[in-house]
Parts: structure tokens; sequence; C-alpha cells
């Protein structure tokens, strides 16, 4: 199975000719494609790009897009920006933690869900908002968050 | 419009006539029935894809209506407009050539405009939206007082542009500029800019001018041109905003900026929580490409360049230009000292011009229309206009465009219709995370970049968050300065440590534990992160504690005398029990997650003041309203 | 260049890099902690600020000198900074300094005195703690304050990066890839990171300890000392002139409970008489050129990850440390009569070597090392001054050295000591040195014949890198190369006392040289006890003894630890089970490693003989060169060919069960 994650690792080094400044972008697309940045993947691409590992991981770490641990399927950022902070986006938090029992940074147990919070969706005027897998909620309530949680547990369930 | 055939342009007379015959026929495609949907991120997360997916259906469904089918040569007779700045009021939809727009559209609407706005011509109107300020019904955009009190320079065309379109940008007047710079002396270029005196719009405001001279007067065979649209502030979104709606307005003034410096290579920093931005500039990328407007010898020259599109990986400290190169560079987006400036050694060493999406939005127009017209805007040391991002509870929010000068008053009543929730306005936050708050006394004050500086604020990014009486101005500085700290790159002692340090305080203030001596701390180590610093995020950090300090300084007083004045601080205030309403059912006590709750049968509850977290679950749990927030 | 300071015209350097450098010429040392002339200016602690022309306040390691300017370096305002930094700074740095391993030697700490802090106005905020205890070089990033030192002398002068800054703000740490040991990644123990860290977060290992214990158990304790531990030992007692210093440092020693105590020098000149006579074989024979030195044990390490094609190159003379310990424990003790009870302590300027007495080749010969520090605080802890201590000679026979083996302890020493011995045998017409490049030196040596030998002594693993690199290309030749690891050589080791900067290098070199200029005896070759050595148990250089006794081998290593991936791990007895790693890295990848793959799974379900085969997939075997490359039971096939694999793997099944039936069966 490895063997054959390290065959899209290759693609997308391929696509990016193996340069050293894509090194960002070549991440952005690993996390995509696992959901995070295998520890073997790092090793794999600091030796195809002749980046020392230590290097990788500080970067991996700088930026706020990686993540060394498993995302869930469905990724939740939660706007914690100005306008979203003001209308009260830290109540959200604490109902989805109600909802899923998960806090930011964290992961559910099966890997459905994982929850962020994040600077600024850009999506101010819909304040309190938040993203799942791309997808932009906009001014929420408690029970909008309860709903759109619960029809995705129910899209899962079908 | 089609972007199929070959229209690769080799010299600068051919595309100019080609733009004169396109301007002819987009003045009457104007003319003719047409339906726009936003799909901004603010109107998508509204629904307005389902809207406009819902409209492709009806107008085909209706087997329609030959009028609509010939709007345009394209197979869609639904244009993607870019993104007005209106957000709250979608999806928003317009109907050309009548120009009604509706506000709040759902897919249930769309028959009805078909059936009647587009067919019959005739408005609806219960979809048109009121006027916040003049409290009526408006039928088209431009008539609404938040639109007409704005200075459109660089947001052009509200609802009327495809901003996936090269050819609806050439018909706007678009790629004039680059064929008419291109038999320009560079110099000469670059004497047009300063002359302009526009001024860089990604927050110090230093003379574009001047910067570009000085990456010209650089000397290597290569040199880089960079776009800033790292747009991190929590709370504004003027770059995705113009990225989304008029991407080749930016490419454009980035090719004339590397034609003048002599630069062969250049990228688009954007943020990737952009992806729709990212979409649409690579798109423009591809299509200036294609008409010989980007790549090699553009029009015909011997000037070649590429442009590329670098995607942030999240991190706020890259919209400083020096990390922002490093990130550029694939590393960590840590800031480099200066001096050597980008300018002299920016990306892998080589002279680099850095400008931010706005000031390169300026470019083209400046150089089409004339340094005259450019300054009839603004004011003398700040000509031209700014995009500002307003947020708050005001009744209208979102992106608007003013001239410098304008009042901050004027734009928190004559544009955005005052507050929504029937507050008092007693600050506003400007400048973004690290700008300044501004009390009420200082709305009147002209917004330009020296006015600014001198009550210590910046304009920043162009971030406006309007604060009401009910807000507690401590809490609000602790809310940047945890962000600050948290974007904070680590790399020099006084930011990393200091913004730490002066959160850590904020927080006792909030928390009801500041004593006067941390509020000496808190002036003592915010001189040292704004003196000491190493970039600009540092240099800033403070500003949110030092204009707080400096106008709202009582309200760090009371916290230290054991109030919030706002309210806001749960921390000062305590849950009680009323013993005449309580009917001693214990739902409260099972619901409280941190057992401070207790009571026998018969006699009334009563919470533990040391134990309570004052999450105030237990006063949604109560069915008698016996639990009331005190304090 | 004239500018004014502080009030006062003073007179600078026209090419100052900066106004810290400049101001440091005239004697004003602006406080700093991320400044180092080395590497590039990295600009993060904020406390070298400087008033420029009575109006900004910037970064004097970033201020260009400038005709004319007007320059202020401490204000009550730049002060007020530096004290504020500084407090910042402690608030969250754990201040034990009694139980630190930089108590006294710290910059951070010397800065908290001389700016009077006896308080600190900021509240104490603990960081997350990252320690690594495990190997030579140990971390406790409570006490780092993140100049950046470290990463920027294992990158930009080792080019190693075996450490970096990960995450970001306040949560900032230095450390290896995924937060891994130090002992699993590239590092080669330069221990440079440790040379140039202004604080206690980077330290040695401390094995004083196990020689207290060693003596008490009653074990027949003996030293030996490096040449370039007297030199910073005379440095760190402030006796510069002091050219008896090895003498009080052997009394010390004795007076501790030390039988013996030996010079390394005399195992320097060994070396380089056998490496001579190695190089000179090579030379003849045309074969394995350049040869390069291996007595850096960095430099082994870093020549075994990065440069595998040269490692037949390295000289298989051991380096003098295992040499000596070699000789002591193979002859010396029989001599003496207590081969069981003999424990060998070496005293090296280098962390790194450390690493070495600890590599399997070398059968645990020498069984503690300690670095100058550590010996420096033996020294501090007997209360003994120093100056007053009679100085003792250098037990014989291994005390004896000359000046050439003395010279080993800094840059272009051993290529000297190789070329004397050369001189020796050889007809030398002339001899000719001229820097080339950075640490780099070319040496031409004309034989009689006519014929040209050409070796260059190059330090600091950059500056190595650059010479390997172009050797390989043709841009460069050279016979004979001596690498040294640190700048500088072994006087720059990792296990110098602080501070182990440019300048106090070039003063040890100073030093060293004085003290070897003494020494009557000058080439390796005039060292009688050496060549009583020679015979009593070698014969002649090169004879089977010799190789037996000090003649090593070294093989290609990988720089990033890794797990492998089961790919057909079938239940085989171990006894009988052959181990193929196929190498699905990049390189191999794209020359095919996994059609190899695939065909060996085949041949493995096929074949009766295969059926034995646990098959792996690797990653990386860092020989990219070769690729396809498949690892047979530690034998490393390059280009390899399903067919060859075949055979590889069959000729170890048949020396395995020593059978000899089932291979011509199946071939």
């Amino acid at each position: 199975m490895l063997t054959r994650s390290f065959d899209k690792v290759e693609d997308i080094l391929e696509k990016y000719g193996y340069r050293k400044e894509m090194l960002i972008k070549i991440l952005l697309e690993i996390q995509h494609e696992y959901r995070h940045i295998p520890r073997e993947v790092v090793n794999y691409i600091g030796v195809a790009l002749g980046i020392p590992p230590a290097k990788i991981y500080g970067v991996i770490t700088f930026y706020s897009q990686f993540s060394l641990n498993p995302k869930g399927e469905y990724t939740i950022m939660i706007c914690d920006g100005t306008a979203c902070h003001m209308e009260g986006s830290m109540n959200l938090v604490k109902v989805i933690e109600e909802e899923i029992g998960i806090r930011p940074g964290e992961v559910t147990q099966d890997l459905k869900f994982s929850l962020d919070k994040v600077g600024c969706l850009g999506a101010c005027a819909l304040a309190p908002a938040m993203v799942i897998n791309g997808e932009v909620y906009g001014k929420l309530t408690p029970d909008k968050v309860r709903e759109i949680l619960r029809n995705i547990k129910e899209r899962k369930a079908e | 419009m089609t972007t199929t055939t070959e229209k690769r342009f080799d010299n600068a007379q051919e595309i100019i006539k080609y733009i004169d015959a396109l301007k002819a026929k987009k003045e009457k495609k104007l003319q003719k029935k047409s339906i726009y949907v936003c799909v901004g991120t603010g109107c998508t997360a509204s629904g307005s894809r389902k809207v406009y997916a819902k409209f492709v259906d009806v107008i085909k469904q209706k087997g329609l209506d030959v009028a609509i089918e010939k709007i345009d040569d394209d197979d869609e007779p639904v244009k993607r407009t870019g993104c007005c700045g209106l957000c709250s009021l979608g999806p928003l939809v317009k109907v050309m050539p009548s120009g009604i727009t509706y506000s709040h559209v759902t897919v249930d609407d769309v028959e009805e405009i078909v059936e009647k706005t587009l067919v019959n011509g005739e408005s609806i109107e219960r979809l048109l939206l009121t006027d916040p300020i003049s409290h009526q019904k408006v039928e088209r955009l431009e008539d609404a007082t938040f639109f007409k009190n704005q200075t459109f320079y660089i947001m052009n065309e509200i609802g009327k542009s495809e901003c996936e379109s090269i050819e609806d940008y050439m018909a706007r007047g678009g790629y004039l500029s680059l064929a008419k710079v291109l038999s320009m002396d560079r110099k000469e270029i670059i004497e047009i800019i300063k002359a302009s005196g526009l001024r860089g719009r990604g927050g110090g405001g230093f003379p574009t001018g001047l910067k570009w001279e000085a990456a010209y007067n650089s000397k290597g065979d290569i040199k880089y041109i960079v776009c800033n649209a790292d747009e991190g502030d929590p709370g504004a979104f003027m770059n995705r905003t113009l990225l989304e709606r008029d991407p080749h307005s930016v490419l454009e003034g980035m090719i004339i900026a590397a034609y003048a410096i002599g630069a062969q290579e250049g990228y688009a920093y954007i943020r990737a929580e952009y992806p729709i931005a990212v979409e649409m500039f690579n798109k423009a990328i591809e299509s200036a490409k294609e008409y010989g407007l980007l790549g090699d010898n553009i029009l015909g020259t011997d000037f070649s360049l590429d442009i590329h599109v670098k995607e942030g990986a999240g991190a706020f400290v890259c919209g400083e230009e020096t990390a922002l190169l490093s990130s550029i560079e694939g590393k960590r987006g840590t800031p480099r000292p200066r001096p050597p400036f980008p300018a002299q050694a920016g990306l892998w060493g080589k002279p680099t011009l850095i400008n931010n999406v706005e000031t390169y939005g300026n470019v083209a127009k400046i150089l089409r229309d004339g340094v005259e017209s450019y300054r009839t805007r603004g004011v003398q040391k700040s000509p031209g206009t700014k995009m500002f991002s307003v947020t708050g509870p005001l009744n209208l929010t979102g992106i608007i465009e003013v001239q410098f000068g304008t009042t901050l008053r004027y734009i928190l009543e004559n544009i955005c219709g005052g507050t929504s929730n029937g507050r008092r306005i007693k600050a506003i936050q400007i400048g973004g995370p690290s700008g300044a708050c501004l009390p009420e006394e200082l709305f009147d004050l002209p917004l330009d970049y020296d006015t600014l500086k001198s009550v210590g604020a910046m304009v920043g990014s162009g971030g406006i968050v309007a604060i009401t009486d009910d807000r507690c101005m401590v809490e609000v500085a602790r809310f940047f300065l945890d962000f600050t700290k948290r974007e904070s790159c680590g790399k020099c002692v006084p930011c990393r440590e200091g913004t730490m340090q002066a959160y850590n305080i904020l927080e006792k203030f909030t928390q009801g534990k500041a004593t006067y001596e941390d509020l000496e701390t808190l002036e003592y180590v915010s001189e040292i992160v704004r003196t000491a610093s190493l970039c600009g995020l540092g240099k800033t950090a403070p500003n949110p504690i030092v204009s707080t300090l400096k106008y709202f300084k009582e309200e760090y007083i009371e916290h230290i005398e054991g109030k919030c004045p706002s309210g806001m601080c749960t921390a000062f205030k305590k849950y009680i029990i009323s013993p005449e309403k309580c009917k001693s059912c214990s739902l409260c006590a099972r619901s409280c997650p941190n057992g401070a709750i207790s009571g026998e049968r018969g006699k009334p509850y009563v919470i533990d003041q040391d134990k309570c977290v004052k999450c105030g679950l237990c006063v949604t749990k109560c069915k008698f309203g016996a639990i009331e927030l005190v304090g | 260049m004239k500018i004014n300071v502080n009030g006062k015209q003073v007179e600078i350097k026209d090419d100052a890099k900066n106004i810290m450098e400049a101001l440091r010429e005239i004697g004003i040392e602006i406080p700093n902690l991320c400044y180092l002339s080395e590497t590039s200016v990295y600009g993060a602690c904020r406390m070298c600020l400087v008033e420029v022309d009575g109006k900004e306040i910037v970064t004097s390691c970033t201020l260009a000198p400038r005709e004319g300017m007007s320059i202020r370096t401490h204000t009550p305002k730049i002060y007020e900074m530096r004290k504020g930094i500084l407090q910042l700074l402690l608030a969250s740095h754990d201040g034990d300094c009694t139980t630190c391993e930089m108590n006294g030697k710290c910059k951070l700490q010397r800065y908290a005195r001389d700016f009077g802090l006896t308080t600190n106005r900021f509240a104490t905020v603990s960081k997350k703690t990252i320690t690594d205890n495990s190997s030579i070089i140990v971390r406790d990033n409570a006490k780092c304050i993140l100049c950046g030192d470290c990463v920027r002398a294992c990158e930009e002068l080792q080019t190693v990066s075996a450490i970096d800054f990960a995450y970001r703000g306040f949560d900032t740490q230095v450390v290896p890839s995924f937060e891994e040991k130090i002992e699993n990644t590239e590092c080669v123990f330069c221990g440079q990171c440790v040379a140039y860290c202004p604080t206690g977060a980077l330290a040695i290992r401390n094995d004083v300890d196990k020689v207290y214990k060693a003596i008490e158990d009653g074990k027949y304790v003996i030293g030996m000392i490096a040449p370039a531990v007297r030199a910073s030992l005379q440095e760190e007692f402030g006796l510069e002139d002091d050219i008896a210093m090895a003498g009080r440092m052997v009394s010390v020693l004795k007076m501790i409970g030390f039988k013996k105590v030996f010079d390394v020098a005399f195992s320097a000149d060994l070396v380089a008489y056998e490496e001579a006579h190695e190089f000179l074989e090579r030379l003849e024979k045309n074969e394995r050129l350049p040869q390069f030195t291996s007595c850096c044990p960095g430099w082994v390490k870093f020549a075994e990850q990065y440069y595998p094609e040269y490692v037949p190159h390295l000289s298989s003379v051991k380096s003098p440390q295992m040499a000596l310990g070699a000789v002591i424990k193979k002859y010396y003790a029989k001599e003496i009569g207590v081969a069981e009870d003999i424990i060998l302590v070496s005293v090296m300027p280098c962390t790194a070597k450390k690493f070495e007495a600890e590599r399997e080749e070398f059968n645990g010969d020498v069984d503690i090392v300690l670095t100058t520090r550590e010996l420096v605080k033996v020294f501090k802890s007997t209360g003994m001054d120093i100056k007053m201590v009679e100085p003792e000679p250098f037990d014989r026979p291994f005390g004896l050295s000359s000046q050439s083996g003395l010279s080993f302890g800094k840059t272009g020493g051993v290529l000297g000591s190789v070329i004397e011995v050369i001189a020796d045998k050889a007809a030398v017409k002339n001899v000719n040195t001229k820097q080339i490049s950075e640490g780099t030196n070319l040496t031409e040596i004309e034989l009689e014949n006519g014929r040209i030998v050409r070796g260059i002594a190059v330090f600091g693993l950059g500056n190595v890198r650059k010479v390997v690199d172009k050797l390989k290309n043709g841009e460069l030749q050279a016979d004979v190369v001596e690498v040294m690891a640190c700048n500088y050589g072994c006087i720059g080791g990792g296990g110098q006392p602080y501070p182990n900067d440019v300048r106090t290098r070039a003063r040890r070199a100073s030093i060293l040289r004085e003290t070897q200029s003494v020494d009557v005896l000058i080439s390796p070759t005039e060292n009688f006890h050496m060549r009583q050595l020679y015979e009593k148990y070698f014969g002649a250089p090169l004879s089977h003894e010799a190789h037996e006794t000090l003649h090593t081998e070294y093989k290609h290593r990988r720089r990033i630890q890794q797990e492998e991936i089961d790919i057909l791990p079938l239940p085989t007895d171990d006894e009988e089970k052959i181990e193929i790693s196929v190498c699905l890295g990049t390189s191999c990848y794209t020359k095919g490693s996994y059609e190899i793959l695939e065909k060996l799974i085949a041949l493995s379900n096929n074949e009766e003989w295969a059926k034995n085969l646990e098959i792996k997939g690797t990653f990386c075997l860092e020989n990219c060169g070769k690729a396809p490359n498949v690892l047979i039971n530690d034998r490393i096939v390059g280009e390899a060919t399903i067919e060859k694999i075949k055979e590889v793997a069959l000729s170890e099944i048949r020396e395995k069960q020593g059978d000899t039936e089932i291979s011509k069966s199946n071939l």
C-alpha cells in the first residue's frame, strides 16, 4: 500500500519538476492527498528534492495549512477572525464540541471530522462563519451548526 | 467570451484596434438581456451557486428565448460576476440591460426573475434591496446609498464585468496601458508613477514610484517582480475581492511594473485559503499568455515575462515582504533583516520589486488616464482611493472604496448606514490586527496615511472594525494580541516573547486579576516590542494596546478596580439563583459541567462561585428564569 | 573611514562588514546574542541596537558603515531596550544556573549580571521542553534562546542541517526532523552547534563520572591527550605563554589516580607514518586517488553519508585516537600484564571522538572520551592552581612526539606530517602551499623525478563539500586531501571551551604553533619510540600486522534512519532467510526499482530456492548515482537487475549454508 502511495508522491514531485522552491506547493498537495504530511513522505521528498528533513519539518510546522496528524474526512474550519469573534464564534466551538466531541486541533476517533480554529476565511460579512471541506457556511447560529453537522453525519450513514 | 481561437497579438497597434472593437461590442452587449449572478465567496456561502445552476436550468428548460441565447457568443447565458462587496446581502443577482438587482435570492425566486424581469423587464418589489440609509427600495445597486457614496476607481463596473474574461477586461480599456508603455522609456514610466503620488497599499504607504526606481537602479541581469496577496488580516478581504473581481487589472499592473524595472519573472503570492482567487489569477495568466500579453516577446517586443502563482500556506507574517520572499523560496516565512532591501537583494538574492495587489491594481489606470485624472481623487499627499473592509454591527458591511481624505464618520454613517444594533459606536479599529483603536472624537479626521499616523494609527491593509459600546476595549486588545502572538514567526526576541507577555497581562485584565503594576509593565513591554522588533509585524503588534491605553485608559483602570464597564468580561460577573424563583428542580445542578451548583429538595439551589466557570449553561436550562447574571 | 562613535571621531576599516564588527576592532563589543561572524547575519536578538545620527535605532549587525555617520552605542533608551530584551528572554528561560553546563560561561548569564538584573518585571512563562539526552550532543531547549547560532553553524558552515527551527512564535524550537533524537539523524557529531551555543541549551554528554568510577573500581586508568587540548587549556587558564601546560596536565591526572598518561601526538606520528606509506603505495599503483585522510571522525561520517563513492578513498589507517587505543590494548597491556583492567581515557577537543570510540569497528579500544571542556571541569574541581602544579613528562613509550604530530591539532597538520614522511622516502625538490579558496590550501610537492604531488588541506564541512564536489566533476585535481570537519581544525573542535569563535581559534592556532616549535623532533620519522613499535610488532609499514592493528574499514551509511516496509514477509526461519530490500526512493523508482520489486515477488513465488527471500521496500539507500539499488543482507547492489540480484542472493545462500548443492541445481 505504501509503495502505491509513493506513486502519488512521485506524481506530485514530477508535476513540479523536483524543484526545491516548490516545496510548499508540493506539501500542500501532499496534505490534500493524505489529509496530513506523513513522516515517511517527508524523508522521501527530502531526498528527492535535496532538502534536509529538518528543514522540511521546519516548514511543515511553520504553516498552519499543514498537519502532522491526519485530518478528518470532513475538515471543519471555524473562523475566529475579528468579525466572527465579535459575533460569538467561540460559542459555536462549544456547540461543535457538544455535537461531535472534539475541540480545535482535534480529530474524531473515526477520523470523520476534524476541527480547526482559523484566522479569517474572508467571509466577514457572513460572520460567524465556518468552512467544511471548502464549503462556506455563514451567519451561523448554534442550531444551524447542529443541523449542518447532523446532515453530514446522515449523509455518511446513507 | 471564447478564447479558443488563436488571438495572439504581436504588435501594439493591432491590439489597440482590437480593444476599440471590443469596447463597441461591450456597449452593445450591455443592452442585451443577460443575468449576472455573484459567485464570490460570500454569495457562494449564501447559496449563489445553486441559484446560478437554477438559472442555467430554467433558461434551458424554457427552451427559451432567442434573446437570451444571443446574450453572448458563449454557451453560457448566465455570467459569473465578481464580488461587489455587499456579501451580507447575497446571493446577489443582476438582470441586464435594466440593471435591476436582487438581494437574498433563493432558488425558488429564479423562475420568477426569468419570467418577470428578464423577459418582461419588470422588477419584483420583494426582492429589491432596501437602502438602509434612505429606507427606500432601490432597483439598481448603483442607486443604493452604499454605492453612491463610494468613489470607485479600481473597483470598476459593479456587477457589469465578467471577471474571468480577458476580453471583457479589454473592453473596459484593459491592456491599453501595456500596449502603450512597451514603446516608452522605462524611466519615463517610473517618473509617471512617481508623479502620481501612488503609495503602497499594503500597509506602510511607501511611495510606489521610489520603490520602482530603486529596483530599476539595482544592477543585475535577473530581477523579479512579486505581487503580495497574502492578506491575512482577520476581518479584511480587499485583496481577495480585487483578485476575484478584476484579476487582469492586477496582472496588467504587474506586467507594466516588470517592464519598468526590467524583470523577467514574477510571482503572485496568494493565500491558499483563497482558492477562488488562486484559480482566477491562474486563468488570467493563461489568457494573457494566449493573447501575447505575457510570456515570450510580449506584443512582439523583446520584453519577455513569466508570472507564476505561489500559494501561501497559512502564516500571517508572510504578508511582511521579506518573509514573503522566504516563503516563495519554499522556506519558513521568517523576515530577514533589512538592509539589504528586496529592491537590492530579494528573491534568491536578486533585485526584487514587491507591491500589494491593490497597488498594482492602480498602475494601469494611472498610465491610461494620466496623473491629472488620478490626482483628482484623494488628498495631496495621499492621492487616489483605497479599498476598505468594514465589519462590525453596522447595517451594511463589506468591501468599500473611498477616496483618501474621507472621514470615518462618513464611512460609518453615509456608506454603512450606522449601527444595526442600536448601540453607539464608541471606537473603530483600523489597519488590521496590528492597527489602532480610535475613539469617537477622532471619527471626523480625514483618512489618509499621514493623518492616521499622527494619531498613532495606520491605514494598514484597510480593515475597519466598528466597535459598539457594549464591547470591552481591553478584550479587543486581548483579542488582537492573541492573534499577533499566534502569528509571530518567533524569530526575534521582542516580538516572540513580548507579545506573549503582553497577552498574558491583558488576559489578567479581562480576568479581573490585574494590578496597577501590570498596567506599567504593559506599557513597558509595548515600547520594547514596538522599538526593537525585527519586522513590521512586531513593530506594529502593540498598536491595539498603545491606542487603547491612549484613548480608553479608564477602561483598563476600571478593570483593575474590579469592573468591566461594557459588561463583556464575564470574569467580573457572577451567576446567582434567585431563591424566590428557584423550584429546586435540580436541572441546573445536573447540567453544570463543573459541579458548581448544589442544593436539596425543597430548598433553593446555590452556585459555588469558586467553582463556576461562567459558561451560562444553567441559564439556558432553567425553566423558571431563576438564574441571572449580575455584576 | 571616519565615523563618530559616542561623540568621538574614530577611524574604522573601510571594508568592515557592519558597524558591529567595525566597533569590535576599536574595542567596543556591542552586546549581542545571535551574531556569528562566520555565518550570515541573523538579526534576531535585537540586543545590538545603536542609535544612528541622533534619530533611528537600528541593529548594528545589519548596519553598513558610512563615512561621517554618527553612532551612539549606549543611550538610556538603548540601555532600557537591552534590559527589557534580557528580561523577556529570562522570563521564559530555565534559570537554574547552578545545574547548568554553561554556568559561568553563559553569555545570557553574563549580560544579566552586567545589566544588574536582580529581579525580572515579567512573569515567568513556561515553554514546551524538549530534551535529548540520548547521545553525545545533549539538548535542553528550556535553556534555548533561539539565537539560531547552532542552526546556522550546522547549515552554513557544515552543510548538514541536522537541526532547524520548527513551529513558530512562542512555540518555536530548534529540533531535528520530527523531534527525532540527534543520534538517529545525519548529524556528524562535529559539535559545532555546541561550540557556538551561547547558553547551556546544547552541551556535550558529560563522561567525567565514568572516569572517577573506573579509578574507584581500581581499574588501571590510562590517559591520552590530544594535541589541540593543551592550547585551549593554556588559554582557558590564562597561561598563553606556558609551554609546560602538557606536563601540568599529566601531573594533575596522575594525582587524581591515572596510572599512565600518554600523548596522542605520538600516535599522530604513527598514523602519519603509516598513512604516508599507504599514500605512496596508492600513488604508485595509481588507485583510489585522491586519498582522503580519516583521522577526523566527523568527516568520516560525513563521507559515509554523502559521498559513498569516496569511502574506499579514505585512508584505512585509524585515527590517532583509535590507533593508540589499539596499540595499548593489544600490545602494551600484555607488556605490563594488566590486560583486563585497563580503562583507556582519551582527552579530545572533539565531540565526534566520543562517537568514534563507540563505533563497532573499533571494539571499544578506547573506553572513555573526555572533551577539553570536561577536562577543564576535572581540573577546576580539584581546586589545584594549575600554574603551581609541577609539570611531569608524558609516560614512555607513547609520550614522545615530533612537531608534526603536535601539528595534527590544526588545519594542515596531517598533510604536513605526511609530506614530512614522503620527503624522507622520496626526494622532494620543492614544496609550495597557497590558499585556493576559503578554508582550502593547496600544497604542490615537486618530487625529484619531476612528478608533482598535489595535496589539499581543507577545513569546515561546507568548504569540504565544495572541494569534494569539484574533485568529483574534475574542476580540481588532488592526490591527497586532508579534511578537518571544524573550522581551523581540531583547535576549533566542538569539545573546546567557550567561546570558540574565529578570534579564539586563531589565537589557539598560534599558541599551538609556539608549543610545537620547542619540540626538537621535526618529522614523524625521527620519533624513535614510534620506530621501535615497528621494530617490535609491525615490521614494516603496511605489513599484515600493521593492517590488523592500525587499519580499519568504513562503509556507506544512510543519513536518515527509517523503518522499512514489509512487502513479502514470509514465515521463514531466521537462519535461512535472505533479506532483500529494494530502494523505492526517487532515483531508484525512476530507474525501475518498482519493476524489480514485482519481478522479485514473482521469483519468490515461483522458484523453490527463493522461498526464503524476505522482501522489503526501503527508502533511499543514498547511493542514488547507481540507481536502482538493492540491499541484500547488508550488501548493496548498485545498478541492480533481477539477474544481478539472483546471483548475489544465491551466493549469500551458499555462504550461509555452506552448501553448494542448492545453488548448483538452481543456476
